[in-house]
């Protein structure tokens, strides 16, 4: 068995187990037996003991969707980086640092603001639906911005796509501040939750959306690892061996958007996640697509997961934004690719 | 099988190629050859079918038209200076040839397309190395491998294939130089249209069928080695002193670039000089 089968099949026992230790901790603990029959007492309509009535509520209510959701998040965001950084064909393509994220962030906000308390009182279903065509439209028009700007004929220029990413990020921030302090209390409120990042808002209509958008971005990025390889050769080299590439970036861009999108409308900025995951995978396992795409999928998955059982127990009851620790962890990583690019390129 | 006719290609106010026109016929090897900024390059882009034009034709039909998923199985190009933006097994990037020719997972016959092209380029042990790792050389060799891996270089029932290499010699050393065009050569036999770009006349000499001189975008001329190599069309085409003579076995031209002047002297002491001139 080679390092990375080896790998790929670690990363699934890993998600498995993860993912029912996920459901065990929190402030209620609910063990794996009494998920097991909460879950069959669901599905086969029995009533539960007493004892289970806290558990149940908080396992159907909170803990369930939560888990899910970090899952969902945590491999599209993580699978897009991968794709961008192929399709940049550079490794600090990520989402949060090229402006991506800032750029839906800005959609949230003025969505947020402008639409009125109305919409967003009550969490609506029409609300979350217009917040997430609009971080997809803010996401996707970042993209094609920094695509065109960063291009120079055949190449794209890694300084000028980082630089229009401070660009970006940094009207984001002036548009968010200058929002905020238009803002009133609740949206306030709201405004920091998306500018910090976390599950916690997780209902069962929003995994819905986000699950399909990632089961989505699954299909239709995950079996494009030929023509990320080529790509790698250069776009003329792809062409010639008869890889559409107009038709590969139309795709990441689409995706990318909308698993962005779809994650900082639900639970804010995350960043980092589709930086720091194929960055490992590609020391662990090498630059094949065949291998990287999957992967980072998993990765993703199992990162954001455990981000965010340390986020909701570290200091329990209370919680840590889940952006803060994934910034954490990804800013050393983007320090230390920076300083490999500027020894191997500048 | 492919023509030519009156090409002509222009950016902006810059005329990079005009009114080219020549014919191949299957099993022919052309070197096209020229100073620096001649147009060879993007004679070879217009070719490849990815400039739009409507001068280039291949088994009759405009190159254009063709698909170019279709078309990555029938022709192979070679570019100049490929950098990889990530790094790769040798192995996989010769994979990369194959990639038009499966879907998702190679077939025995891809894999056995790769360790031919390997073995063509005398890559075989290099095969599991990291890409990176190698030398400006092996890099190249490994690209060229790719590119007889698309165009299945082993396979002697291949006929009707386009092969078009930029500069395929650069980096190589002197053996190898010899192997890739022995191979090429052996390929283009097999009833398949081979372009490539040189800068050595000795080696365009000895293995192009024929010769296509290119300076500043226009075609000085095309015919075989002893009709474009003389001595007044090379000199004035380099702007440089030349003297061409006949190989002592192959009996092909050979050509001599040198000056008068103090190069000379150091090895004929007797000679009086002239002032150092490339030029004649």
């Amino acid at each position: 068995m080679n390092k990375k089968r080896i790998t790929s099949l670690g990363l699934v026992a890993a998600l498995i187990v993860s993912f029912f230790v996920s459901i065990n901790i929190g402030s209620v603990s609910i063990s794996f037996d009494q998920f097991i029959s909460l879950l069959t007492n669901k599905f086969t309509g029995q009533e539960n003991p007493t004892e289970l009535f806290q558990q149940n509520a908080i396992l159907w209510g909170i803990r369930l969707p939560r888990v899910l959701m970090s899952l969902f998040i945590g491999s599209s965001l993580a699978l897009c980086g991968a794709a961008l950084q192929g399709l940049f064909r550079n490794p600090l393509a990520d989402p949060t640092i090229i402006g991506i994220s800032s750029g839906a962030m800005l959609a949230a906000a003025i969505v947020i603001v402008l639409a009125g308390d109305t919409l967003f009182s009550s969490y609506s279903f029409a609300g979350l639906s217009l917040l997430s065509v609009a971080t997809f439209v803010g996401a996707i028009v970042v993209i094609v911005f920094i695509f065109r700007i960063a291009k120079e004929g055949k190449k794209i220029n890694v300084m000028t796509m980082l630089l229009s990413g401070i660009a970006i990020n940094a009207v984001a921030a002036a548009g968010t501040g200058l929002l905020t302090y238009l803002a009133n209390d609740v949206q306030l409120r709201t405004l920091t939750f998306w500018t910090m990042g976390s599950l916690g808002g997780s209902t069962w209509y929003n995994v819905l959306i986000v699950g399909a958008c990632t089961i989505l971005t699954l299909i239709f990025i995950l079996p494009l690892h030929k023509q990320f390889n080529a790509l790698a050769l250069g776009e003329q080299e792809a062409a010639y061996i008869g890889i559409n590439t107009e038709k590969l970036k139309r795709r990441v861009v689409i995706f990318t958007a909308l698993s962005v999108g779809t994650a900082v409308a639900f639970c804010g900025m995350i960043g980092f996640v589709g930086l720091v995951v194929p960055h490992i995978l590609r020391l662990v396992g090498g630059s094949d697509h065949r291998f990287l795409l999957p992967t980072s999928a998993l990765a993703g998955a199992l990162l954001l997961c455990w981000a965010d059982n340390f986020s909701r127990t570290i200091v329990a009851p209370a919680e840590i934004p889940i952006g803060i620790i994934t910034a954490l962890a990804g800013a050393p990583i983007f320090l230390y690719l920076l300083l490999k690019q500027k020894k191997s390129t500048f | 099988m492919l023509a030519i006719k009156d090409l002509s290609i222009a950016v902006g106010q810059k005329q990079l190629l005009s009114k080219i026109g020549f014919e191949v016929k299957p099993g022919e090897l052309i070197a096209i050859l020229g100073p620096n900024g001649a147009g060879k390059s993007t004679l070879i882009k217009a070719i490849s079918g990815t400039l739009p034009s409507s001068s280039v034709f291949w088994k009759d039909q405009l190159i254009t038209d063709f698909p170019s998923d279709e078309m990555a199985l029938e022709r192979a190009v070679l570019t100049q200076q490929i950098q990889m933006s990530y790094d790769f097994p040798v192995r996989e990037v010769v994979l990369m040839g194959r990639y038009p020719h499966f879907n998702n997972q190679p077939s025995r016959q891809d894999f056995e397309a790769v360790e031919k092209a390997l073995e063509f380029t005398d890559m075989q042990k290099f095969a599991d190395r990291s890409y990176e790792t190698l030398s400006g050389g092996e890099k190249q060799r490994v690209q060229t491998a790719r590119v007889f891996a698309q165009i299945q270089l082993n396979n002697t029932e291949n006929t009707n294939k386009l092969l078009l290499l930029d500069e395929p010699l650069n980096n190589l050393d002197i053996h190898h130089q010899h192997l890739m065009l022995q191979r090429i050569k052996q390929f283009s036999e097999d009833r398949n249209v081979t372009l490539l770009v040189l800068h050595d006349l000795n080696m365009a000499a000895q293995y192009a069928d024929k010769i296509l001189l290119l300076k500043n975008g226009n075609q000085l001329a095309f015919g075989t080695a002893k009709e474009v190599l003389n001595e007044e069309l090379i000199s004035s085409c380099y702007e440089l002193r030349v003297k061409i003579d006949q190989h002592p076995y192959h009996n092909c031209p050979v050509v001599y670039f040198g000056c008068y002047g103090k190069m000379y002297q150091k090895f004929n002491p007797t000679v009086q000089g002239h002032e150092v001139s490339l030029t004649i």
